[in-house]
């Protein structure tokens, strides 16, 4: 493993930087709007589009193909958005049937181009899973002017959007046409898969589309933060990944951004505020002061058929009142002065513990 | 039996075995699932093919099943725990089981049989040649077996569940009050989905799969409202794929998969178009008469309320300034009354039938 930083790798390193940038900003809205899959068709269907331009001009230029891309993508998206609304197929299938479909379509074409003698190096097979070192200056000039795009268009409309997915009927009473805005924030959708088209691939392009936000979405809940972490997040597995491909003999980019943008979901998910190790331990807590809530109460009720409050009772008969109390949480409750350890397995309430049970009693009831 | 009707045979086999779970997939609203399925699928192969070394193994299904099933098993944990949204979910699992899978390809396993061209597009083409040789007899592709088998697992499992799985997709809550362990048979169709791409990762690919999977099952639902039936078309349209696709690669010197999806999106679109009931070419033309007869009672309405009034209440250019309609519009609508008999010529304007006086006290009536 060695890692040259040369000229080819710092246009990857701005392409991808640039993809981070974009796929961030649009990862929210795509997230957030709950139609992230939709992300995982239009790049899927871009393939058919990058064959058909190359066919059409046999000309591999990132321009045209990308063109072609945007076109396909576009087109794919009009289909679904036709069969949801004018046939009884539910969302999940206009997908699914405009993602193979267009697929399939684009491998038919991708292996008649591979007949053609003089495409042979056409370099399309990259745009499969994706190769940053196949970014030219070039390139990055017709990159950037997408990504200033996205970036003003997201500036500009901040607070339309904002609307548009955290309250779309309010949006329509301020005046506004929540199907012109989601149409424009499809175009810009489709706009930043191709961007990543190159480097990350159609298959894969996906993940970019939805995995920085979902990180974001867990450490931050407003909008503004969300964006900035989900960018830093898309960039920074752009970047590992660029460096990583380079530094490692034929290991893909696309598939290498992806990991590690994965990675960056699964730390999310079990160490954000939000996450599962968070909500696990409060959980525990909860259960252990529940438990602790109901040795006190079950003392309470056994000892009411006495005259004394305090009487002790063998921790066994606990057992007609569900579960026999551990040691270790008996002992916490005496440290606590609730009970009072009268001989062996004989427990019984202090004085402070009948009105901390009594308490308990009455936040149940 | 020659090669093309071999591989055309193969090609039914997958496209019969993929459209019966997917029936019930489309009517679920998890047709995704099967896209996240067909690609993790391929960690649970490579991972067994480092452990055994052969991509002819019945271990290699049984490893990528599993890893199908855990794919489902993770995704819907991710939902239940609230922490992404149904879609995320499944976007997540996929893309990161997929980039480890071609990742671990292109390091340690590129130049045998196992590269990222057969994972995408698979090669029907070869099938043939790798036969089923008992003793010395010829029993057939390896590939035609595999399927066959799986396709039977599926129509077993279909079968014998058939009215727990209807009840299951369409009245869940019914399904689980009646003891039916909805669960169990998502479960077990899900299996299905996993073996159906494990089978077919060799034929069509790990992602064309997914056409056959969701596209012909579309198709039929947009033919027919039963379910038997339907799952009786899906499989007629994805060997029509079949055989309609090995035709047309052949012709044109491509890929065979990628030819079956281009005939099953053809199909579709020809019944999202067409479909004597649901096709929108159908519903523009119902929508179009709905609005005739709408206006045409309107007309006999707006008559009736001018009855005994000047005759210019009753001319073309009145409707046209009071109903704010066009002229060739209010031209078709007057020519509809005339042909139903709600009106009749009267010199220079028109006057209500005593049929159309009728028709417009009814309309008012029920309004």
């Amino acid at each position: 493993m060695t890692l040259v930083i040369d000229y080819p790798v710092i246009i990857s390193l701005i392409g991808a930087i640039l993809i981070g940038l974009t796929s961030g900003i649009i990862s929210c809205y795509s997230v957030l709007k709950e139609q992230s899959l939709l992300g995982d068709a239009i790049a899927h269907a871009a393939l058919p589009g990058l064959c058909i331009a190359f066919l059409l001009t046999l000309n591999k230029s990132p321009m045209v193909l990308l063109m072609g891309a945007m076109s396909a993508g576009l087109i794919g998206t009009l289909f679904i958005t036709a069969i949801i609304q004018k046939s009884i197929l539910k969302e999940d299938t206009a997908l699914g049937v405009i993602l193979s479909v267009f697929f399939g379509f684009g491998t038919l074409l991708l292996t008649m181009i591979q007949k053609i003698p003089t495409a042979r190096q056409s370099g399309l097979e990259e745009y499969l899973f994706g190769n940053a070192a196949s970014i030219l200056k070039s390139d990055i000039t017709i990159m950037s002017i997408l990504a200033i795009l996205i970036v003003g268009s997201t500036l500009l409309f901040w607070k339309e959007f904002k609307c548009l997915i955290f309250d779309p009927d309010f949006f329509q009473t301020q005046g506004f046409s929540p199907r012109k805005a989601n149409f424009i924030l499809i175009i810009l959708t489709v706009i930043s898969i191709i961007i990543g088209l190159q480097s990350v691939g159609v298959i894969l392009m996906s993940a970019m589309i939805i995995a920085p936000a979902t990180a974001a979405r867990l450490w931050q809940k407003k909008l503004g933060a969300m964006m900035i972490l989900s960018i830093i997040f898309a960039t920074t597995s752009g970047i590992a990944g660029v460096l990583l491909s380079s530094a490692v003999y034929r290991l893909p980019t696309g598939p290498t951004i992806v990991t590690v943008i994965s990675l960056i979901v699964i730390i999310s998910l079990i160490f954000s505020p939000q996450g599962l190790l968070r909500q696990w331990i409060r959980k525990k807590i909860n259960q252990r002061a529940i438990r602790l809530d109901s040795i006190l109460s079950n003392l309470y009720t056994l000892a009411k058929t006495h005259d004394d409050l305090t009487h002790p009772h063998d921790i066994n008969t606990f057992n007609v009142l569900g579960e026999i109390p551990p040691l270790y949480l008996l002992q916490k409750l005496e440290s606590d002065g609730f009970i009072y350890n009268h001989k062996n397995n004989e427990w019984g309430l202090t004085n402070v513990g009948i009105s901390k049970a009594i308490q308990v009693l009455q936040r149940v009831h | 039996m020659s090669p093309i009707i071999e591989i055309i045979l193969i090609g039914c086999l997958v496209a019969t075995t993929a459209a019966i779970p997917g029936c019930f997939l489309i009517l679920r609203k998890m047709a995704m699932m099967s896209d996240a399925i067909s690609h993790s699928v391929l960690l649970g192969i490579v991972l067994m093919f480092f452990a055994i070394k052969t991509l002819h193994s019945p271990l290699l299904i049984i490893a990528a099943t599993i890893t199908g099933l855990v794919t489902v098993v993770f995704t819907e944990a991710l939902i239940s725990s609230k922490k992404m949204k149904k879609d995320a979910a499944i976007g997540f699992i996929f893309p990161l089981f997929f980039a480890l899978a071609i990742i671990l390809i292109t390091q340690y396993a590129s130049n045998i049989h196992l590269d990222q061209d057969t994972v995408i597009l698979g090669e029907i083409a070869f099938a043939p040649f790798n036969r089923m040789v008992w003793g010395s007899i010829d029993y057939g592709p390896i590939a035609m077996w595999v399927m066959g088998i799986i396709g039977l697992i599926n129509a077993l499992f279909i079968g014998c569940f058939y009215k727990e799985l209807k009840i299951a997709t369409f009245d869940p809550a019914l399904a689980s009050s009646l003891g039916l362990a909805p669960s169990r048979l998502h479960y077990g169709l899900m299996a299905c989905v996993c073996m159906t791409c494990v089978g077919a990762f060799d034929s069509v690919g790990t992602i064309l799969i997914v056409a056959l999977i969701v596209t012909p099952p579309a198709t039929a639902y947009l033919l027919t409202r039963k379910l038997s039936t339907m799952i009786l078309l899906s499989i007629i349209i994805g060997c029509l794929c079949s055989v309609l696709g090995t035709i047309l690669a052949l012709a044109i010197d491509g890929s065979i998969a990628g030819a079956m999806c281009t005939v099953a999106g053809t199909l579709f679109l020809l019944s999202f178009l067409f479909s004597p009931n649901h096709g929108i070419i159908h519903k523009f033309y119902t929508q179009k008469q709905q609005k005739i007869q709408f206006s045409a009672i309107l007309l006999t309405i707006q008559f009736l309320n001018h009855q005994g009034e000047d005759s210019f209440e009753f001319s073309i250019e009145n409707l046209i300034d009071h109903m704010r309609w066009s002229e060739p519009f209010a031209q078709k609508i007057i020519s509809y009354a005339l042909a139903k008999n709600y009106i009749k010529r009267n010199k220079k304007a028109y006057e209500l039938t005593p049929y159309g006086i009728e028709v417009a006290k009814n309309a008012m009536a029920s309004s």
